[in-house]
């Protein structure tokens, strides 16, 4: 069935944009920011994965492909994770009583810097995936899907579900949901403001590391320019679900990948990536607080 | 005055083909950098889809000169008048909302702008149309890249004066009260969709008075030109030189345009170079290198006042 195989195809894209998604949503809930360079941080995921994949096949003995995705998808989601904690205390902490609009182009530098510093180290050209994992294809209801497909989809819906469930169970979750209400409030009745949205900015970071391994595997093909696209995808699935909120980013995300797939498939591949900028403009023309947004984030 | 008489003189001098190509490129992104100080600078608008209206410019040129053979002084009226008209379109639902979320619309708007223009086989798609012809003065085609240098130069000279009258008219002063606090403006009688509408309009005229002119330096246009990257890189000149002011404008188009291009043996460090500039400018001086005078919302409330009296 064509519909089915179209469904499958999207849902395992659209756990790629909702791990990106997530992120902006959860950097937006603390800091009411958006960090330009999130993008990036998926675009060297996947290159930390590329690196590490060319070791693991060249290694003669070679790895058992479960400790092989683990370990990549570790190393990928902590270079994420650094990095995006990195711009965080450089970019936005001492700009934090700037004009909205200034941090926001100093990341919007950052990333132009990341892109031309992995452009450098590996070149222009598209870069190959060196390793290819067994993939344990199956058929459902007449469509082709395979292990790694599952997994991902899994693994997207079993992280951002956790996600919610640390910020509605924990007391550090409770202290970033006050911070998201009122900044100043929140500071005032002891949380540390600073400290929740560094993690706020970790826990996108490595996410964004994360989806950035999981697409290198699934396409094979990786470029530095990679994350710009990948990220309006991303934001478009925050903004699509409702943003500053982790549930609306998981069905944005997918939501946006089974789209893409269906006009891809029923009208016509060339305008696929228009999609999300369609989406994205009726989004804030028309329903601003997406899907099961709440509320309407606060802008006088 | 000393400036302008400079930059019309030096090509006198200066015989290098190479120095006037350049410097044509820069004017056309001095004008691009008046158009966006408008929206930007005075009514605070961020329009990340900018560079759509610089296309539109650049295209209706190519159309009429690829396709029907007519002038170039044909086409520029429909460049510049084109522009304004997506301007309203793209304007009239974007305008209603603000800050970051009004940055995303336009930044759709650009990027739909790109891929129709890349979908569209009538012009060409990926490969754009070229073999543009060069605008005639009188039977003297500008061919040269020195005089069409000149051209631009007139062109740009005059934009000045016209943005600063516009700067500092009844209109300009209504987008700088309303950036200053928008509430206060609209309880002195401004009306702000109609006020931001009105910027939007001139800047995005502005870009397609850009694009006309650079459909003809470069004799031919594609959708690469006018990508999403290209409307921040407007966005740059404006902000890093400084909002508002002239010679910020000229200094940002030297710091994004002129140098990385006279850099050119260091292109593969360039953007990595720029990049950090980026990232230092907004951390250590993020009103740019030479802004405008900064002007207080009193000050400005005053003299909208005094515009009232005076034509009531």
């Amino acid at each position: 069935m064509l519909f089915v195989q179209h469904l499958i195809n999207g849902l395992t894209i659209g756990a790629v944009y909702a791990l990106i998604a997530v992120g902006f949503s959860l950097v937006w809930a603390t800091l009411r920011s958006v960090n330009f360079a999130h993008g990036d941080l998926y675009m060297l995921g996947a290159y930390v994965a590329l690196g590490i994949g060319n070791v693991v096949a060249a290694s003669a003995g070679g790895w058992h492909p479960a400790l092989a995705v683990l370990v990549i998808l570790l190393a990928a989601a902590v270079t994420g994770l650094i990095v995006s904690v990195g711009i965080e205390r450089a970019i936005f902490r001492p700009l934090r009583r700037a004009p909205e609009a200034v941090p926001i182009l100093a990341t919007l530098g950052a990333s132009i810097l990341i892109q031309n510093v992995v452009f450098l180290a590996f070149g222009s050209a598209f870069n190959s995936f060196p390793l290819s994992l067994p993939r344990g294809p199956f058929t459902i209801a007449g469509a082709r899907a395979n292990v790694m497909q599952v997994a991902m989809v899994g693994l997207a819906v079993l992280v951002i579900l956790g996600l919610h469930v640390f910020l509605g169970r924990t007391k550090l979750g409770t202290a970033m949901r006050a911070t998201s209400w009122d900044r100043e409030v929140a500071a005032l009745m002891g949380v540390d403001v600073n400290r929740v949205i560094q993690v706020a900015f970790a826990i996108a970071g490595a996410l964004a590391g994360a989806a950035g391994a999981f697409v290198g595997f699934y396409y094979g093909v990786i470029t530095f320019f990679m994350g710009f696209l990948a990220a309006v995808k991303g934001f478009t699935a925050a903004v699509f679900g409702g943003f500053g909120n982790v549930r609306g980013a998981l069905l944005g995300g997918l939501l946006l990948g089974v789209f893409e797939a269906l006009a891809a498939g029923y009208v016509s591949g060339r305008w696929k990536d228009a999609i999300a900028f369609v989406v994205l403009i009726l989004i804030i023309l028309v329903r601003p607080t997406g899907i099961i947004g709440e509320r309407l984030p606060a802008r006088v | 005055m000393v400036a302008l008489a400079l930059a019309a003189v030096w090509p006198f001098w200066i015989q290098n083909v190479y120095y006037h190509t350049v410097a044509l490129l820069a004017l056309i992104y001095v004008l691009l950098g008046l158009g966006m100080n408008v929206l930007m600078g005075h009514a605070g608008l961020v329009h990340a889809g900018y560079a759509a209206f610089w296309g539109v410019g650049a295209y209706v040129v190519a159309i009429f000169s690829t396709k029907f053979g007519l002038s170039f002084w044909m086409a520029l009226p429909v460049s510049v008048v084109g522009a304004a008209v997506l301007a309203v379109l793209v304007g009239i639902p974007a305008i209603r909302v603000s800050g970051l979320y009004f940055v995303l619309v336009t930044l759709g708007f650009g990027a739909i702008f790109e891929l129709a223009m890349t979908n569209w086989d009538y012009v060409g798609g990926p490969n754009g149309l070229y073999g543009i012809d060069p605008p005639q003065l009188g039977s003297v085609p500008l061919q040269t890249p020195r005089q069409l240098y000149w051209l631009v130069l007139a062109v740009t000279a005059l934009s000045v004066l016209v943005m600063h009258r516009v700067a500092n008219s009844r209109v300009g002063r209504a987008w700088n009260y309303l950036r200053e606090d928008e509430v206060a403006a609209q309880a002195f009688g401004v009306n702000p969709v109609w006020s931001k509408l009105q910027a939007a309009v001139l800047g995005a005229a502005w870009a397609g008075l850009a694009g006309a002119f650079f459909a003809v330096r470069q004799t031919a246009v594609a959708p690469s030109s006018f990508t999403f990257l290209e409307s921040f890189v407007v966005i740059l000149i404006v902000s890093l030189g400084g909002l508002r002011s002239l010679p910020g404008t000229v200094v940002g188009t030297v710091a994004m345009i002129v140098l990385p291009e006279l850099l050119r043996p260091l292109a593969q460090y360039r953007f990595l170079v720029f990049g950090a500039a980026i990232v230092l400018m907004m951390l250590f001086r993020p009103e740019g290198l030479w802004p405008g005078r900064a002007r207080r919302h009193e000050e400005i409330a005053r003299e909208w006042l005094g515009s009232r009296g005076r034509s009531a």
